[in-house]
């Protein structure tokens, strides 16, 4: 059966342990960086490619790659901004970690600035994440109080500043280049591109944007662990541990840091526990909202980046909504098109018109009103945003649409079936 | 406009941004902190002062987030989740069930003064669902009998 392995999670699964930065140091803390600041910026980006940690955020992108596109002496300074915007439903993985170890993605988030040059780095952290912004607030305060920040970490003469930034509540300020724009004291909305936020980002300097628990591997990679025991804890092209949100109809919902190598029914049936009251599984939304639904039938599949990609789904955030067989999936498919109505910047005609649409369709369908016409509809309104868009949100719409569409087709006739 | 205490607050946040205008979202959040949980006409004025942007930019921003209220809510701001997790395991019935006690709706406050209600989008809590934030806390795996609790003991 399925375990947890502990990396990330090593220090909040310790009884004993306290999250202070005593404590932190106690368990080994910044020992990581120490040696770090003894290695040259461009050794550690490639520590980092040599790992082939993949963003954590969503998209997967190479970590290491990402910090290579950063310019050297363009003349402006560099940032490293952390993306703890966490606003994908179904995600709430960087939060246990903020809330319960912050000084571990701190480490991270102090290794990362180190790689990329970056002086003054800012946490972008979701506005109503109060008691997460308290837990990080101490743990910066200590960090100044021990030279840890400032002018002279650990003796290294690299001067370092972190600044903790509270959103004020909007999904798209996750996107990074609406995240870049609401962190310049705007309205968040996703920008052209390119030019790509290493050339453009922060106030149009060179900036690299990295989820928290991207930034939280860091420690491990480039310390103790090391990149081969890194690499190990999954197939080629999925290293890691990463940290799975699950929820929805399971008996024991809740946060576990996996293997890359684990097959969804061990975490559903496993770690999860089974599906509540004895009821049989009917899907499982795989990656947070914006992945495609999978059948009960489809989840024999290991839980990495590629092999939900080899199945037209998506890792994502690795959020996992389970459900059961009593779900009626057109309410839950009208719960996802309202998220994604009310979320829309508005920029792309496809995705503002397209959001209200699918929503309003599946009102109709709802209130008795459904048709044929209108679940091709449907279908083609979600088409219509597919790939046509400045940001991801669109396809992100598009997404559960269309998969739902096509994989529960009886479910929808049955609201209109019998009149 | 703000006490001393929070002006300081204030200078330290445009300390530390290379733009004054950097600091707007965290100063705004700090002026409604400062006018009991709303933002008025003044208080954009005041704060587009601070980060020397014009009041129009203030009010575009104001306007685009949802933390920012145009209204003053509850003593007690009730938000509770009702996004895709939340919704499996009753976040709905959970909001309907508030509504119901407290005689009034999402985007309103009870006639006491005492609550608003929020209907939400998934706030990041999701393996604890169905998940609420009432002021700064949060409030997870909420029943109705744990709703009872706490709006009692508030009201008191
Ligand atoms: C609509 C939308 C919302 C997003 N929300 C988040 C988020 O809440 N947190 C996050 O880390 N990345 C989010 N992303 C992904 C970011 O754009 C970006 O890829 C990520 O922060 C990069 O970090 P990583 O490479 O470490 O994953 C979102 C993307 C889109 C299109
Ligand atoms: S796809 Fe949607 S959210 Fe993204 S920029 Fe266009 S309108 Fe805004
Ligand atoms: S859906 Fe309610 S906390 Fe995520």
């Amino acid at each position: 059966m399925a375990e947890e392995t502990l990396v990330l999670f090593k220090n909040i699964r310790n009884p004993k342990y306290s999250k202070s930065l005593e404590g932190y140091k106690k368990a080994g803390g910044y020992q990581t960086l120490k040696k770090v600041f003894g290695m040259k910026p461009n050794e550690v980006v490639q520590t980092v490619k040599d790992s082939g940690v993949r963003g954590r955020g969503g998209a997967g992108f190479p970590t290491g790659l990402k910090w290579s596109f950063m310019p050297n002496g363009t003349g402006k300074p560099s940032y490293l901004i952390a993306n703890a915007d966490e606003s994908e439903p179904g995600t709430c993985k960087d939060r246990e970690l903020m809330l319960k170890d912050p000084h571990l993605f701190l480490e991270g988030m102090l290794i990362g600035c180190y790689a990329v040059g970056c002086h003054h780095g800012y946490i972008y952290i979701r506005g109503e994440f109060f008691p997460a912004i308290k837990s990080l607030n101490t743990a910066v305060e200590e960090l100044y109080a021990d030279g840890l920040l400032g002018p002279d970490p650990l003796g290294s003469g690299f001067h370092l500043d972190l600044t903790i930034h509270s959103g004020a509540g909007a999904y798209i300020c996750g996107e990074e280049s609406a995240l870049l724009d609401s962190l310049e004291g705007k309205r968040g909305q996703p920008r052209v591109k390119p030019p790509f936020p290493a050339i453009s980002g922060f106030n149009g300097c060179p900036t690299s944007v990295n989820n928290v628990e991207t930034l939280a591997c860091m420690p491990f990679i480039l310390g103790d662990g090391g990149v081969e025991a890194f690499k190990s804890f999954g197939p080629e092209n999925n290293s890691g541990t990463h940290l799975v949100s699950l929820s929805g109809h399971v008996n024991k919902p809740g946060v576990y840091e996996l293997r890359m190598d684990v097959n969804m029914k061990d975490i559903i049936y496993g770690i999860g526990g089974g599906i509540r009251n004895g009821k049989k599984l009917k899907g499982v939304i795989p990656g947070g909202s914006s992945s495609s639904v999978m059948t009960a039938d489809e989840v024999d599949v290991l839980y990495n980046f590629d092999e939900l990609a080899n199945i037209d789904t998506m890792l994502g955030s690795a959020a996992m909504m389970v459900f059961d067989e009593d779900t009626d999936v057109v309410q839950l498919l009208h719960r996802i098109t309202r998220f994604y109505a009310h979320e829309s910047c508005g920029q792309c005609t496809p995705c503002r018109e397209g959001t209200h649409w699918s929503r309003n369709i599946l009102r109709d369908f709802l209130n008795g009103n459904g048709s044929d016409e209108k679940l091709r509809r449907l279908d083609r309104v979600g088409g219509n945003m597919l790939g046509t868009t400045l940001c991801a949100l669109g396809d992100a719409a598009a997404l559960p649409i269309q998969s739902f569409v096509k994989k529960f087709p009886d479910d929808f006739r049955k609201y209109y079936a019998n009149k | 406009m703000f006490s001393k205490e929070i002006q300081n607050q204030v200078n330290n946040l445009l300390s530390r941004y290379p733009i004054k205008q950097n600091a707007l979202i965290p100063i705004l959040l700090l002026a409604q902190k400062e006018n009991n949980g709303w933002i008025t006409e003044e208080w954009m004025q005041h704060v587009a002062d601070c980060c020397e942007v014009p009041l129009t930019h203030v009010e575009g921003v104001v306007t685009f987030y949802t933390m920012f209220r145009l209204k003053p809510p509850g003593k007690y701001h009730l938000q509770v989740c009702t996004c895709v997790p939340c919704c499996l395991v009753g976040g709905t019935e959970i909001l309907e069930y508030t509504e119901k006690k407290l005689n009034t709706h999402a985007g309103y406050t009870s006639a006491d003064g005492l609550f608003s209600i929020e209907e939400m989008e998934c706030i990041g809590a999701c393996s604890y669902a169905p998940a609420m934030i009432v002021n700064e806390d949060y409030h997870e795996q909420v029943t109705p009998e744990k709703m009872d609790k706490l709006i009692d003991k508030l009201s008191k």
